[in-house]
């Protein structure tokens, strides 16, 4: 028996896990070298000392960071961000998937609204015209700038229209014959059976809230209003030394060091890092369940 | 059926309609808006003549855009209780002594500089929604000029702007007024550029000099030696081949770990116009001197003098390397104790860095290499009611900082405070060019005479940071490194005496080829001479990047700022 089992390791299964553990160090070995320079004195880590382990060990980082009062605020944001993006992409994304998972004999403009849908994640207006718009109606330095642009993920709507498919229509004729509408079915009987994909697209969209750095940037008129990844792309950003004006040679003294923006960073990351596990299960489910038909 | 299908379009068109309303709605009210804040500021408009400090009454509002820097944000903010971005000590004094009302559009966190401000200015400016006065580059200003979006200064700046703010403005030459010319005109106020700031000594950590038994160089050849020595002598005497002779960085010209310094020593001056031997003018990197320069760096190179993978590091990254201690030796401006060498101090107590001049490598004497570069330039949206509250925010900086009526303490750097540069506040900050060097004479004499008792102002505070390091506030290594007795500025007093300064000929506004092929033509020099230094091209690939460079705009940019420099000087 014991035999059998060792037999059937492959090479393939070897050199997959090899890959496999590779690209899993990748990926971790950043974060921990980040984790590392945060816990760090900051001489040590201003001299590149600093590998996998913390040299001369100390807490001050953090200790400056708690103190920071923009920071938190900016994480505030970036709760609030999350919390209203991740609800209204998740209606938005359900209400948008429905109709359209339905066949063309129940919903005669189904190819036309779908192609709609899909045309906008091949083309995009353009930096300009998106600031525009969004300046023009009034969001501009507001959550909602940050929230309604982006309020249907089309990505996340044929993700989940595809499993809408799958569901057995059996599940919607006998909802139907016992006299529930197309709300009552969509709500008390389909959404109820899909939470592996409907945890996938919210996981989806948290991150893509939480990391989503660039239009904080543009689109808040001050500073206080950034969202924590848009705050920390201030703080990281690389600096040239060529021709420094006046402004820039007295703000030398105050380059802040690399511990606190390794604590920063560490901080800003942590949040959806312990999200992730508790969706993970579902993770895997949704996405191969939903992609299966094109 | 069809009566289902009418319903639905007639629903459909419902909506739609109301959409179109709701935008235009929006629309018509940001209009309306706009033109009754125009009309009340024509309304307004009632001021005495020319005068460079005139009131407006009643108060007119002039509206910025802006960076928040980390000095700003983590130093200056919290140092100054109760006082804000849009409410502090110098939005009053402008408030109420020239009646002008500062706002912000928007403000961004960063310096001007940063990324973060540039992709700001970048949709703004595309969008056309500028605010009253717009903080730009040169070549952003040449966009607003080219699509006539901003207004003709030059009138107002004759007429307005005070005596002292002139004087300022032309102290270092006349590159900061022409730099904003376009055919003759004016068309922004820049912030008047300190060029001399930037100059570059040599820094040198003299306890290594002592201990390899080696003396401060005289020529380049010195510097050459002290390079090896210092390779391979084990000056940090750990018993490991860790160290380097020169930091350099992949930008090659840096204000700190630049080579600009080492260039100047076989009078090659790259990266800058100067007048070659004809006196015509010509791009500094494309002269034979470079090539020697290059040479010796790729000699340096080879003999691991330099460090392997320079060509992939930025300043960031070669500070570690200073911060580490594992170099000696760093051609950089006067700032350069304040960053990168106090994070090698802090590691290290020995570590005692000193600037010394720049030197030559044969009898000729070594020119020190100033590039203009102008960053901060104010221009004025077109239309806009009062183009001469501008100038009149920078004479009222300038007064009350430098002027007769100044108040140092209030405004520049309040020892309350803790001497944060509060000067900063204010959205315009001319300063006077050679305020530094002249503090350091200041401070010095005060030294010579031993009575530091008439010390006022910026030298005051400066002093105090120094007698704070001599207490043993480490923290304050930086001023006695700049401003104490073998400060940094006594080479500037040098620099001067011998008439060493050897400014940029071409100070003019970007010319059409520029605009167009500047950004690669220096991005093809950086990857070249890389390449030379660590010997993955041949010195004679430096010949074949002159014609190319010449091929690809070089010669139409030369053609250009040669065209300029004639005009400029024929007046």
């Amino acid at each position: 028996m014991k035999r059998r089992k060792l037999k059937k390791v492959s090479v393939f299964t070897i050199v997959n896990n090899c890959f496999l553990v590779l690209a899993a160090l990748l990926c971790i070995i950043p974060l921990i070298h980040i984790l590392a320079v945060s816990f760090s004195s900051s001489s040590a880590a201003a001299a590149g000392k600093v590998v996998f382990w913390p040299v001369e060990f100390s807490l001050n980082s953090y200790a400056y960071v708690a103190k920071r009062a923009a920071f938190w605020h900016s994480m505030l944001i970036s709760v609030e961000r999350i919390a209203l993006g991740g609800f209204v992409n998740l209606v938005l994304t359900i209400l948008c998937a429905y109709p359209l998972s339905k066949e063309k004999k129940e919903f005669r403009f189904r190819t036309f609204y779908a192609w709609a849908f899909f045309i906008t994640m091949l083309f995009n207006g353009g930096l300009i015209p998106w600031y525009i718009v969004i300046k023009q109606m009034g969001l501009l330095d507001k959550i909602w700038a940050l929230v309604l642009p982006g309020a249907v993920p089309v990505f996340s709507v044929i993700l989940l229209l595809n499993f809408f498919r799958e569901i057995p229509k059996e599940l919607n004729e006998a909802a139907f014959i016992d006299g529930a509408g197309h709300w009552t079915t969509l709500w008390r009987v389909i959404v109820p059976v899909s939470t592996p994909a409907l945890a996938t697209i919210t996981l989806f969209s948290l991150v893509g809230h939480w990391n989503n750095w660039f239009d904080g940037m543009i689109l808040m008129n001050k500073a206080e209003n950034y969202p924590l990844q848009s705050y920390i792309q201030t703080i990281v950003v690389q600096r040239s030394y060529s021709m420094l004006s006046r402004q820039e040679i007295s703000e030398l003294a105050t380059i802040s060091d690399r511990t606190l923006r390794a604590s920063q960073i560490f901080l800003g990351t942590l949040p959806i890092v312990l999200v992730y596990p508790f969706l993970q299960k579902y993770f895997v489910k949704g996405i191969v369940l939903g992609g299966v038909k094109g | 059926m069809r009566f289902n299908y009418l319903k639905r379009a007639v629903s459909l068109a419902v909506v739609l309609s109301l959409t179109a309303s709701i935008v235009a709605a929006c629309g018509s009210q940001n209009n309306t808006s706009d033109s009754t804040a125009s009309s009340s500021q024509s309304s307004t408009s009632s001021v005495a003549s020319k005068d460079p400090f005139g009131k407006y009454s009643p108060a007119i509002d002039i509206s910025f855009v802006r960076g928040i820097d980390d000095d700003l944000a983590a130093n200056i903010l919290p140092k100054t209780p109760g006082e804000t971005l849009e409410d502090n000590r110098w939005t009053k004094l402008y408030q109420e002594e020239l009646g002008i009302n500062v706002k912000y559009d928007w403000t961004v966190k960063g310096n001007e500089q940063s990324d973060a401000y540039t992709q700001k200015i970048n949709v703004t400016l595309a969008s056309g929604e500028l605010p009253d006065v717009v903080l730009v580059n040169p070549s952003q200003l040449k966009q607003l000029v080219d699509s006539d979006m901003v207004e003709d200064m030059t009138q107002y700046y004759n007429d307005y702007a005070s005596e002292d703010f002139k004087k300022i403005m032309t102290e270092e030459g006349t590159g900061n007024i022409d730099s904003v010319m376009f055919d003759g005109k004016m068309m922004a106020i820049p912030e008047p550029v300190s060029t001399n700031e930037s100059a570059q000594y040599l820094w040198i950590r003299n306890d290594w000099l002592k201990k390899l038994n080696l003396q401060v160089p005289k020529t380049m050849d010195d510097v050459l030696k002290i390079s090896e020595a210092f390779t391979t002598k084990d000056p940090d005497g750990n018993g490991k081949n860790d160290t380097i002779g020169l930091p350099i960085t992949k930008d090659l010209y840096s204000g700190c770990m630049g080579t600009e310094g080492f260039f100047a020593g076989y009078h090659a001056y790259p990266n800058m116009w100067i007048e070659d031997s004809s006196g015509k003018i010509a791009w500094g990197s494309t002269l034979p001197e470079t090539k020697v320069a290059l040479q010796k760096l790729a000699d340096m190179y080879k003999n691991g003098q330099l460090d392997k993978e320079f060509g992939v590091k930025d300043g960031g990254k070669v500070a570690e390397t200073v911060a580490a201690g594992k170099v000696g030796m760093d051609y950089g401006a006067q700032w350069n104790p304040m960053y990168p060498l106090i994070s090698n101090f802090n590691n290290d107590n020995n570590a005692d860095w000193t600037a010394y001049p720049i030197v030559s490598n044969d009898d000729k004497k070594v020119m020190v290499p100033l590039k203009f570069n102008q960053t901060r330039i104010f221009a004025v949206k077109k239309g806009y009611e009062h183009p001469e509250a501008l100038v009149k925010l920078f004479n009222e900086h300038v007064e009350k900082n430098w002027g007769k009526t100044a108040d140092f303490n209030k405004y520049y750097m309040p020892v309350e405070n803790g001497g944060v540069g509060v000067w900063k506040f204010s959205p315009v900050c001319p300063a006077p060019v050679f305020k530094n060097l002249e503090a350091f004479v200041a401070i010095d004499d005060a030294r010579k005479s031993n009575d530091f008792s008439k010390l006022k102002d910026e030298p005051k505070i400066i002093q105090g940071n120094i007698d704070a390091y001599a207490k043993g506030d480490k923290s304050q290594w930086g001023w006695e490194k700049i401003y104490g007795k073998d400060g940094a500025f006594r080479n500037m007093v040098e620099y001067k005496k011998n008439d060493q300064l050897l400014k940029e000929k071409f100070v003019g506004a970007p010319t059409v080829t520029m605009a167009e092929k500047k950004t690669t033509l220096e991005k093809m020099e950086k990857e070249v001479f890389i390449k030379i230094i660590m010997g993955a091209a041949p010195i004679s690939d430096f010949d074949k990047f002159v014609s190319d460079w010449n091929k690809l705009g070089g010669a139409d940019m030369t053609k250009e700022v040669n065209e300029w420099y004639d005009s400029v000087k024929s007046k």
